[in-house]
Order: structure tokens, then sequence, then C-alpha cells
């Protein structure tokens, strides 16, 4: 069924993304409200380099990346310096810029209407043009990516991260030039995001500006809450849970701007009762991560009555 | 020799208030000096003017003789100088033993020994893990280690803090008021600690209220009211200036006189 193969490609980007995201909002603590930015530039200019220049799959892809987290960087030099929420403020609007400038610069854009007949991969003479194909190319990469972000997180490094997410000023006490690690930060999560953003585009083949919109970053933002913030495995539960919830409905007969409707009210209500149950995400930062599915279970179990004794609250 | 730390006249106000009012003092090399003085003096403030957290009006800071003025405080960290706070920072969702290993020197906090770990990472870390216990043993903190930093009680906190300012092995140790809401026993402990580093030669600058702690442990003791210090001198010295007495006695803390 080409279908669910679909969705599993799908599930892979939207993991990347919340993944990436999570190094940003979760481990380093700075709120970044532009992600599908980042997502987006990946997305074009691999796709440009690919189709217009003629760029090799893998050469645009690596651009895609340092392009995302070349803009990362550049966000992040002028807002860091300052305290407070500038770094929201800024990724929100830097987002609306990128999506601006996709829809204006019509020159190399094309604006509206988008980019069609992005190549799809191609690596060593190997074609991945099947949606089987592509799938097995994009679980690849998911992997690889985790894999990295999870040797990231858990080193040194990561320590450092999340001492600027506990407390910027003990950790500049410690001597940890913190504008330095979340330059860094912004860049690990912008070029994962373009990482993502290059497979997307050399997926579907054809982008335009309406997919990389605002409601976009909620959705990376809400996979995000919803796992749990600094919880690399929470990401992973997150995407794929927010990737596969609204997709009963195609199945129901129903018009399709319903359907869109629907799948906004989906989310809220998924977030609504996470915040209600369990206002850390399923997996809030713990070592002890078995125990707090069980407990995450468990406790569901009892809120909704399938339970009778509370479950005894993990420390 | 040249002294350790040297301030002078220091300044630094908000808005119009004179935090710090051309202030001098000198802080010798392995010598603990206290900084005392009523609520409100101006020590915090000097402690964020050394640091770098705020930035002085005017003034000259130097350690040895290396001006610091307006180095950020992470360059002043790594120069040398370690500090606790007066309200605990510590990092309060990490694990005791994850908060000491933020503070200990370690040349591979970067990104590239993140990925590549080259050589592996694990043995200087299982170093670095084993002299960060022996500081925890020394404070009474061991069996804490996985414990996260918040569920410590108060005096644990502020051990943990003190162990994590020590642990970074610094030219000078900062200390605001390491023994506010600490028990008699800790007190000792934490008294007995700083003795033991000024004989293994650490200089230690040392905020505090408790006068008999201050007059036990210090070389030194610099009196600051309204921003200036009032008096310089050893500790009997110091307790019978005639400035010190007016400045405190326009306090509640009667103690000192006796
Ligand atoms: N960030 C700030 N903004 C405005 N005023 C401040 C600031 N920090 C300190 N002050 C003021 O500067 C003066 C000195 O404060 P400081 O904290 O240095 O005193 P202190 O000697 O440490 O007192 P305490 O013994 O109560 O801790 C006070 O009048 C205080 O209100
Ligand atoms: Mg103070």
């Amino acid at each position: 069924m080409a279908y669910l193969e679909h969705l599993l490609v799908l599930a892979s980007i939207y993991i990347i993304l919340s993944a990436s995201l999570n190094i940003i909002i979760g481990f380093t603590g700075m709120l970044n409200l532009g992600h599908a930015a980042f997502f987006g530039i990946g997305a074009y200019i691999s796709a440009l380099l690919a189709k217009v220049i003629g760029l090799s799959w893998i050469a645009s892809v690596i651009f895609g990346i340092i392009g995302a987290a070349l803009a990362g960087v550049l966000i992040g030099i002028p807002c860091l310096r300052l305290r407070g929420d500038y770094l929201a403020i800024a990724t929100l609007g830097f987002g609306e810029i990128i999506r601006a400038v996709m829809k204006n610069w019509t020159s190399v854009t094309r604006g509206p209407l988008g980019i069609p007949g992005i190549p799809k991969p191609e690596l060593l003479g190997y074609r991945f043009a099947s949606v089987n194909e592509f799938l097995l190319l994009s679980v690849v990469i998911m992997i690889i990516s985790v894999w990295l972000i999870h040797r990231i997180i858990h080193s040194p490094f990561g320590r450092v991260l999340r001492s600027i997410r506990e407390d910027e000023i003990a950790s500049l006490s410690l001597g940890k030039d913190i504008i330095k690690y979340k330059l860094l930060a912004l860049a690990i999560g912008a070029g994962f995001a373009g990482l993502a953003g290059s497979l997307y585009a050399h997926y579907i083949t054809f982008i335009d500006p309406t997919t990389f919109t605002f409601t976009e970053t909620v959705l990376m933002v809400s996979m995000v809450v919803l796992g749990g913030m600094g919880s690399l495995t929470g990401s992973i539960i997150g995407a794929i849970i927010l990737t596969l919830l609204p997709e009963p409905i195609r199945f129901v007969q129903l018009p399709t701007n319903v359907v869109a409707a629907s799948r906004q009210i989906i989310y809220s209500v998924a977030l609504i009762l996470l915040m209600l149950f369990r206002p850390t995400g399923i997996l809030g930062e713990n070592p002890n991560r078995k125990n707090k599915i069980l407990y995450f279970f468990k406790h569901l179990a009892w809120k909704i009555g399938l339970r009778t004794n509370k479950p005894e609250q993990l420390i | 020799m040249k002294p350790l730390l040297e301030i002078e006249h220091l300044n630094k106000s908000f808005g119009g208030i004179k935090a710090v009012n051309s202030c001098s003092f000198i802080v010798p090399h392995g010598k603990i000096v206290g900084l005392i003085g009523p609520n409100g003096a101006g020590k915090t403030t000097v402690f964020n003017l050394v640091t770098g957290f705020l930035s002085s009006d005017s003034g000259k800071i130097k350690l040895d003789g290396v001006s610091l003025v307006g180095m950020s405080p992470d360059r002043i960290a790594r120069m040398g100088i370690s500090r606790t706070f007066q309200m605990i920072r510590l990092f309060p969702h990490m694990t005791v033993i994850d908060n000491m290993m933020l503070a200990i020197k370690n040349e591979r906090e970067g990104l590239f020994d993140a990925v590549f770990r080259i050589p592996p990472l694990s043995t200087e870390e299982k170093h670095n893990e084993e002299r960060c216990m022996e500081m925890l043993e020394y404070v009474g903190l061991e069996t804490k280690k996985h414990e996260k930093a918040k569920n410590l009680s108060y005096g644990q906190q502020k051990l943990l803090e003190i162990a994590r300012a020590l642990i970074a092995d610094p030219e000078i140790l900062l200390l605001d008021e390491p023994a506010a809401g600490v028990n008699l026993t800790m007190l000792k402990k934490i008294g007995d600690l700083l003795k033991k580093l000024r004989s293994q030669g650490k200089t230690i600058l040392i905020i505090e209220h408790n006068m008999e702690f201050i007059m036990n442990l210090c070389d030194t003791v610099v009196v600051l009211d309204y921003g200036q210090e009032i008096a310089v001198g050893a500790p009997h010295q110091v307790r019978k200036n005639k400035k010190v007495l007016d400045a405190y006695l326009g306090n509640i803390d009667v103690k000192i006189v006796t």
C-alpha cells in the first residue's frame, strides 16, 4: 500500500524536523518560531541547484544543509546578544520574510507557481524513484540524523547546551561562551531542518511557498512539546503521532475543506489533552525513560477510568 | 609581590544610587579576604563588577596585573575567577554530577569532539568524574551523585555550588554569603574547607554577615558602607574601628561590639 509508505516517508521527514527543533528549543532553551523557514531554505536551495544548475542530488542536499545552517547563524547573531525573547520574535519574523522571498522573488523561485519537476534523488547511478525506494532512503537518512543528534546531545557539548537552558548566568560563570554554543545549536538545528527540506523537495518533486508557513512551524513545535522538551525519543514519538493522527479522516467521506479544518481541530485537541494530563510532554527529560513511558500509559488509563488507583508518581 | 586582585576607584551607579562609590582594595595571593558591610552596602555589586556581570562606570579591576574591565563574564571565568551567587544558581534539572562536570576544566566540550570523539571521550570523562566525586565526597554529597540539583536541601545546594566553584580550580574564589542559612556543622565544614584551601595556596574573597565566621577565618577584612571601603585591616583591628562601629550600630547587628 503506497499510501502507508508515503506516510512513513513524511514521518521520517518530520522526525528529523522535530528532533532538530528540539536541539534548539528543548535542549538549549531558545524559542525558535521559524523552523519552517529553515525547512524551506533547505528545500528551495536543494531544488533549485538540482533542477536549474543540474547539480547532483548529494551536492544539492549538502548546499541545502549549509544554506539553512548559515541562515540559523545569521538570524542568531543579532539577537543572541540581547536578552529575553528576542529570538522568538526574530525567528517568527524571519519565517515570514523567507516566505515573502519565496513568493516574490519570482525570477528565481517562480513565486506562488512553485518549482515543479525537482529530480528524484540519484546516488551512484541508482535512482530513488518509487515510494518504496524513497522510503528506504528517507529512513536511512532519518536514522543517521537521529544518531548524530543523539551523539551531539549526549556529549560534553550537549551538557553545556543543557546548562544554558537551565541557567545562562551560572553557565557564564563557569566560563562557557554561551553565544558560541547558542549559535552552534541554531546552526545544527537549522542544518538538519534544511536536510529535511531537501528530502521533502526531492520526494514530492514540487515545492511552493504554502508548505513553509507558520502553521508548519506550529506543527513542529507541537511535535516537540507533545513528545517532551529535551527528549529525543519524545520528538520521534511526537512526530509519528502528529503525522499519523489526522490521517484516518481521509477515509471518512467529507468535503476537502472540512478535512483540512478537522486536522487543525485534531492537533488542538491532542495538545489540549496533553496539557491537561501531562504538561511536560510524553517524555520530559529523564534518564529513566522506560518507567516514564509506562507511567504515562498508566496515568492515562487512570484518567480515563480504565484503572482505579492512581499510579505512583515518578520522582 | 603584586596582589592577585586589585580594585581601584571602582564606581557603579544604578540610576541615582551609587552602589559602589570609588571603592579600592586588594586581595593578596594565598589569603582569605572578607568583604563585609551592612545590607545594601554594595558587596554583591562589587562581585558582579569583578566577574563582568555588570560593567563599571569607571575604575580599575586587575587580576594578576591584567585588566578585567570590558571582558565578558565567561572570559573572566576562564581567566581563573570562580564565584558563587547570593541567590544559589545551580542547573536545577541536571544531576549533581553533571553540575560538577560542567565546572571542571574540559578541553573537549566542542562540537567537533561531540561528533568525532577522536580520541574517545570516555577516558577523560571518567577521569573528570572521579575528580568530581572526590570533591563531592569532601563536601559529603557523594550519595547524591545522580540526584537532580533541585532536589537537594538548601544547605546541600549551597555546598554543591561551592564545590562546583572549587572544582574549576580557580586562581581566586569569590563566595557570596556561603554561610547564610547553613547549619552549624555545615558552617564549620565550610570554614575548614576554606582554611584547607588557603593552606594549599588558594586565594579567597568572601562576603559574609556571620561575624564570628569572618573573624575566625579571614586574614584581612574590608568593610564596605555606601559603596566605599571605610576600613581595611586584620579582623581584630577592624572590629574596633570607630567608623565600622558607627556603620553597624545604625544597623541591628550589635554582635560586633562585644
Ligand atoms: N541590578 C540592580 N539594579 C538597581 N539597583 C541595584 C541593582 N543591584 C543592586 N542594586 C542596589 O545597589 C545597592 C547595593 O546592592 P548590593 O546587592 O550590592 O548590596 P549588598 O552589600 O550585597 O547587600 P546584602 O548584604 O543585602 O546582600 C542596593 O541599594 C541595591 O538596591
Ligand atoms: Mg549581597
